[in-house]
């Protein structure tokens, strides 16, 4: 069963509203691309355009536009401290979700929360010589989505 | 038989022989155009048959960016790269690129294209699979950057996948 989250904005200061699967506070997922510009102000976004993809950069967002529908589908969130799902931010880790949410789980190189459908976290990677410990690497971005269609899985 | 006749006669006579030399030298030309041997192939297409030869395949154009750390390196490093026998992220990042440079002069290597579906920042980009003994790599089509390194053939969150010849 789905559950979404409403994270209060009053309760902390500058908090934002992230509720998984749709939307990071005023940008809505499954917005078309016009919809997104509109919102955005004007001479300080950019846009990537890949071959199945558009990603528009802006502010500590960035904004996946799925082709040929130019629709919305994920928005990642960047390093910032002003962004908080259910009091986990930038720099936390996955010990502070357990304590704070619950369960987490690896999904490829992110991390979900059975509980809450369409949003994960990415831990930060270190520099060459340190030892990466999962339990210590502190959250450096957070993804809202749509949920995925399709999945593959492919063996040789 | 009068004079005018006769005269008649020897101009309708030229008229005739006149087309049929027309018509005579009509055909020789059109037969010799058509016995003509083939053309043989000159210099220049020699050159550009033995440049098709060099051309490199798809999979040998795949470029690896050799000089930008592997996607999550700790992460994966720490995950498969000390099972896989590496000492260090270093290595495993040297034993990366050398595994995928090997593999394109390799034609027992399986190559893939597919559009990677698992989320996060790489969403929506085209990735190449290189697979090998056991072995798979992952890298970014566009960038060339590596993206993953392990033991096993089975990719997982990857879609639209077709081989690379």
């Amino acid at each position: 069963m789905e559950r979404f989250d409403r994270v209060n904005c009053n309760s902390l200061k500058n908090m934002r509203t992230i509720i998984p699967a749709q939307s990071v506070d005023s940008f809505q997922l499954a917005w078309s691309y016009n919809d997104l510009i509109r919102h955005l102000s004007d001479s300080f976004y950019e846009v990537e355009r890949k071959e199945s993809v558009w990603i528009v950069s802006y502010s500590y967002y960035k904004f996946w536009i799925c082709l040929p529908e130019l629709i919305l589908y994920q928005i990642g969130i960047y390093p910032n401290d002003e962004i908080f799902f259910m009091g986990i931010g930038f720099g936390d880790t996955l010990r502070d979700i357990e304590e704070k949410i619950g369960i987490w789980q690896e999904y490829y190189d992110l991390y979900i929360l059975p509980t809450y459908q369409g949003i994960a976290f990415e831990l930060a990677d270190n520099s060459m010589d340190e030892e990466w410990i999962e339990s210590e690497a502190p959250i450096s971005a957070i993804y809202v989505f749509l949920p995925k269609k399709e999945d593959n899985e492919s063996v040789l | 038989m009068t004079n005018l006749s006769i005269h008649f006669q020897k101009r309708r006579l030229k008229s005739v022989f006149l087309l049929l030399l027309i018509v005579l030298s009509s055909l020789i030309i059109l037969y010799s155009v058509g016995s003509q041997p083939p053309e043989r192939p000159n210099n220049s297409s020699k050159e550009s048959l033995s440049s098709n030869e060099n051309i490199p395949s798809f999979r040998q154009q795949i470029k690896v960016l050799k000089d930008k750390e592997m996607h999550q390196l700790g992460k994966h490093f720490s995950k498969h790269g000390r099972q896989m026998g590496y000492a260090s992220k270093k290595e495993y990042q040297q034993g990366a690129i050398e595994f995928v440079e090997k593999c394109k002069n390799n034609p027992a290597a399986k190559f893939f294209e597919g559009k990677w579906n698992g989320g996060g920042s790489l969403d929506g980009s085209q990735q190449i699979v290189v697979s090998f003994q056991n072995r798979t790599a992952i890298l970014d089509k566009t960038s060339g950057k590596l993206i993953d390194f392990y033991t096993g053939t089975e990719w997982r969150g990857l879609i639209e996948l077709i081989a690379i010849p």
